[in-house]
């Protein structure tokens, strides 16, 4: 690695930089209608402002953004080999760490077979042309046309998550920038990061889906993956392009007991996104869109993708553990339950009534196990039920999270488990729970749990060439779980 | 092993002459068969009769006198000939041996009381599963119309009902012939009577038995196949419906129908009338009224049996969008509790019901059967649909239209738009039925069969892949046609579709476990044969689609 490879570097992207600022100053002269009251994800509401994007390369200065601390080059290879874990979330290397990410390649995917097939099945316009995929596969705002395409090959880039830049670009390595609140800061278009809650907001709107962009079984049956999210899980797996220490210093906002509430609070707003999503999917009212993205999307009713992907998807066998289920009604359709599985024990926990928003979700399933379910019911009551959650808010208590782990084992009872899913987010909160717990050296910490919640993960994973737990048996599942409580 | 006691000839006499006296008076004057003096067929009669109008059942006990055994009677008067009926064997007289001993019938109303139907009870919060309609409507041959209902719940039958010793034997002769009594209150002839008597009955139009004394029509193919389908596959009007939720709560699957392999696996409890002999051929032909036969159309070296699945397969369509129109329609009506709409049932089970695998053969077919994400048509019932209609009236255009149309509704949004389905589904079914109808007064020639074998490979063969009951369809198909040549239309076929069925496919529906049940009555324990779902599952679940289109490959080009 020689010195002048790293200032080409930074001299390419310095010139990407130019090339993408004038770019996109274009979106600053839109005309966007002013945002309305209401929940909306911090960037939205940025969006809202006529903020305009000034492109990834703007940041992936070597001097800011696309540093290594220690550099490297692979002469003919890639620009930016693999970071070594030491490197990643070292301050100056963010772009560098994110070009790691999956989020770097949303756009790259579009033009691969799957997506080919999609669009097939859809209008047949391209899957790198179509405005829905593009919403969360490049940018909510993102048209093409409108916008360069060499914005688009950045996928989810650093505006996508961070709010658009024009305004706070050269103001936020500025002295005086970091004293700044985070609403100050909004104001200028940059989005929060550091609350918790703000940033599941942000992860949510792609993840789980909102009325603008959503992955329906349409899209499913073409070829796009089920979405699950389960923020803890997703988070933990994402390059990070930040030192983990911040997440876990109160001085940066952060928690020591951060991956235990980083659940929790994946845990309500993930469950309030479905909710309201499913609110949206139900009603045959137009969108009322709370910034200028207006989808266009018919909205399909029974809305397959509302349920549990393997109560129907799974071979037909001549008994099944699922004929054994108590309480299931046979051959009803089986509301998906991986959004609130485990919401009402995070609310719990976190000693917040949840009587009213159990019976909404009850009220829901009754509703929606019906092939024909009644659309305007299901719509008020996945609305009333978000609204529950609308306004909570993280008390900010510490978690002992090693304590919750073992609250949350006793209070699951085995045979409540009826389908993977729910199997899989248990499991989830269990893991989520015991990162934290190990992470803060709790002594009360069960010795080799570790080793038994990995074989209980190891039961969850879906065979070979699989997209289906095709072998998962909920009894054996929940006779594992029984030897572990 | 089922036990019915013979009757003794004395008993069986006296029958036959009180019998034929009443016939003859019902009959009027004429002793010549066909004369004008019997009353006009109903043309517009299709299959079964209406409920309202089937007759009284009298129970096997008066069939097995005759068809157990031969009449040995001395000789009587057939078209005009003198005839000893046992060696002329326009029936066999060995019917109810076969059916009682061979014919899994018999066991309908016995496995209403194994395990799997007690747990489908117990899933489904039905107390009794041998009382209730739903069930009884196929697993008997009553029509639910002649079941006396308990006093307690309109949705059972009295237990009286259940004592009658033809139900333990699920659906016997009277269930697809039609009941036999004559139903004084209602003026119905019955044809018990009738039916005795050689010199007439044989000749009279099917129409004319059916509606006049309640026979059905069990000798056209389209009316037969309606008569199998309106249990193997479903009929509201009846209350025949197999639903979703028995389906989830352990039903098993019902396969797709094919009337030629049905009836042999069943197997047929009769000659077919190109086997008879010559002799009788001729004087049937002579006399009868039957329209299929009486055109001068018939030759015995033509292929009936490949015309019966031709025909077999417009109806099966027709009666599966019939069902769907039915379903989709709260007009329609039924003497059972009609399940919501949109019943699953009528969707395409293993379009959902599959493990999902990388890479989906389903995801990937071109072009692709329907939208994807949206349950569709089943689709064993076109396979054969489309070789059928290119027979029926030269070309299949006419009916693409019009199943795209049922496809179009289905496809149009999840479970399909109702109001579309209501229509378009029974106008397609009216379509196809009054196709079967031409159909089977058509011939089909051995060159024919030869053309049929290459549409069936071709089909086998193309690159649209085909799913396990669509696929079997052919197979069954291919082999009812290349056995009625009985040439081998290619050198080694039987081996290489013996290994396909083999490696591929449960091809005999009578496979199963054996088992004894206890019918309450009975003092010993029923043998049966039970659908061993462990075995016949994973058979649809494993199927392989490139697999069967590469062993058709090989057939194609052989036929060529």
């Amino acid at each position: 690695m020689t010195s002048r490879a790293i200032v080409l570097c930074g001299l390419l992207a310095g010139g990407v930089l130019v090339v993408r600022g004038v770019s996109f100053s274009q979106t600053a002269g839109e005309k966007l209608p002013p945002p309305k009251q209401g929940d909306i994800s911090e960037f939205k509401k940025a969006l809202s402002k006529q903020i305009g994007f000034v492109g990834a390369g703007s940041c992936s200065a070597s001097a800011c953004h696309s540093g290594r601390a220690e550099p490297a080059f692979v002469p003919g290879g890639d620009v930016f080999p693999p970071l070594t874990q030491r490197e990643r979330g070292v301050p100056g290397n963010e772009y560098t760490t994110w070009t790691k990410d999956p989020h770097s390649r949303a756009y790259e995917v579009l033009h691969n077979e799957v997506s080919h097939r999609i669009s097939k099945s859809r209008s047949g316009v391209p899957a790198y042309e179509d405005a829905l995929c593009l919403r969360c596969h490049v940018h909510p705002l993102f048209e093409k046309g409108k916008h360069s395409e060499w914005f688009a090959s950045d996928g989810v880039s650093c505006e996508s998550c961070h709010g658009p830049a024009q305004n706070w670009l050269h103001e936020h390595y500025r002295p005086g920038w970091k004293e700044k609140t985070a609403k100050e800061k909004l104001a200028e278009g940059m989005c929060d990061t550091r609350s918790l809650i703000a940033r599941v907001r942000l992860c949510v709107d792609c993840h789980v889906g909102s009325p603008e962009a959503e992955v329906n079984h349409d899209l499913i049956a073409a070829g796009h993956p089920r979405l699950n999210f389960e923020f803890a899980a997703f988070h933990a797996r994402m390059p990070h392009h930040w030192p983990d220490a911040k997440d876990k210093d109160p001085d940066w906002g952060g928690t020591p007991d951060f991956e235990a509430r980083a659940w929790v609070v994946g845990q309500v707003i993930s469950a309030k996104a479905a909710l309201q999503l499913l609110a949206h999917r139900a009603s045959d009212k137009p969108p009322s869109t709370q910034y200028s993205v207006l989808s266009t999307e018919k909205r399909i009713w029974p809305e397959f993708a509302e349920y549990d992907c393997y109560s129907c998807h799974h071979d037909l066998a001549g008994s099944s553990w699922r004929q054994e289920q108590p309480g299931r009604k046979p051959g009803k359709l089986s509301w998906n339950s991986w959004y609130l599985a485990m919401t009402p024990t995070a609310l719990t926990l976190s000693s917040k009534t949840n009587k009213e928003l159990a019976d909404l979700v009850r009220e829901l399933h009754e509703e929606l196990q019906k092939p024909g379910p009644n659309r305007d019911k299901a719509a008020r009551k996945a609305n009333e039920a978000s609204l529950m959650l609308l306004n909570w808010h993280d008390s900010k208590e510490n978690i002992p999270a090693a304590d919750w782990l073992k609250r949350i084992l006793k209070a699951q009872p085995p045979e409540a488990l009826t389908n993977w899913d729910e199997a899989a987010q248990l499991y989830l909160a269990l893991a989520a729970m015991h990162h934290a717990a190990a992470d803060s050296n709790d002594p009360t910490l069960p010795p080799r749990l570790h080793n038994k919640l990995e074989a209980l993960g190891r039961s969850l994973l879906f065979p070979q060439r699989y997209n289906s737990p095709g072998n998962f048996h909920s009894n054996s599942f929940r006779d594992q779980l029984r030897k572990l409580q | 092993m089922v036990r019915i006691t013979k009757p003794t000839f004395a008993m069986l006499v006296p029958g036959l002459i009180l019998i034929g006296g009443y016939f003859s008076s019902a009959l009027g004057e004429s002793s010549q068969p066909g004369k004008k003096t019997l009353p006009a067929p109903d043309t517009s009669f299709v299959g079964q009769l209406a409920a309202a109008h089937v007759r009284p059942f009298k129970g096997w006990s008066d069939c097995n006198r005759c068809h157990e055994g031969g009449i040995r009677s001395g000789k009587v008067l057939v078209g005009g000939v003198w005839v000893d009926l046992d060696e002329e064997r326009w029936v066999l007289y060995r019917e109810f041996p076969i059916w009682a001993e061979k014919d899994k019938h018999t066991q309908a109303f016995a496995v209403l009381s194994n395990d799997r139907s007690q747990k489908m009870g117990n899933l489904l919060g039905i107390p009794e599963v041998q009382r209730d309609k739903r069930c009884l409507a196929c697993h008997t041959g009553y029509p639910i119309s002649q079941m006396p209902v308990d006093k307690g719940d309109a949705g059972l039958v009295s237990k009286d009902f259940l004592k009658h010793k033809d139900i333990s034997f699920g659906v016997t002769c009277e269930g697809c012939h039609g009941g036999s009594e004559s139903d004084k209150d209602r003026d119905l002839k019955g044809w018990l009577g009738p039916h005795q008597d050689s010199q007439a009955w044989r000749f009279l139009s099917p129409a004319t038995k059916a509606s006049q004394y309640g026979f059905f029509d069990v000798r056209s193919p389209a009316s037969r196949a309606k008569i199998c389908t309106s249990c193997h596959l479903g009929s509201v009007e009846q209350g025949r419906i197999v639903t979703h939720e028995m389906y989830a709560a352990g039903h098993p699957p019902l396969p797709g129908f094919e009337l030629e392999t049905f009836v042999s696996q069943m197997p047929a409890h009769w000659a077919s009338f190109h086997e008879k002999s010559e002799e009788v051929i001729a004087r049937f032909l002579k006399h009868t009224e039957d329209p299929i036969y009486k055109q001068g159309l018939y030759k015995k070296e033509n292929l009936h049996r490949t015309k019966a699945l031709l025909v077999g397969a417009l109806v099966s369509s027709s009666e599966y969008l019939n069902l769907i129109g039915q379903l989709a329609d709260d007009e329609a009506k039924s003497p059972v509790i009609r399940p919501e709409w949109p019943e699953l049932a009528v969707f395409d089970c293993y379009a959902c019901h599959h493990d999902l695998k990388t890479p989906a053969w389903r995801q990937l077919r071109k072009p692709p059967v329907g939208t994807a994400g949206r349950p569709p048509l089943q689709e064993w019932n076109s396979a054969l649909l489309h070789i059928a209609l290119k027979r029926a009236d030269g070309s299949s255009a006419a009916g693409e239209t019009k199943i795209k149309v049922v496809r179009d509704a289905m496809n149009s949004q999840p479970f399909g738009s109702r109001d579309a389905l209501k229509t378009s589904a029974r106008q397609a079914a009216t379509w196809l039925w009054s196709l079967a109808e031409q159909l089977q007064k058509k011939q089909v020639s051995r060159e024919d069969g030869l053309t049929l074998l290459r549409d069936i490979a071709a089909r086998a063969s193309s690159e649209i892949p085909l799913d396990y009951e669509s696929a079997r369809q052919l197979l069954w198909a291919f082999k009812v046609i290349d056995g009625e040549l009985k040439t081998p239309s290619v050198a080694g076929l039987k081996n290489k579709l013996d290994t396909m069925e083999k490696e591929m496919f449960i091809v005999d529906l009578r496979m199963g476990r054996k088992a004894v049940v206890a019918i309450p009555g009975d003092t010993q324990k029923r043998p049966v044969t039970e659908v061993d779902l462990h075995k016949v599952l994973p058979f649809s679940a494993n199927y392989d689609p490139t697999k069967f289109r590469e062993r058709f490959a090989e057939i194609s080009k052989a036929l060529k």
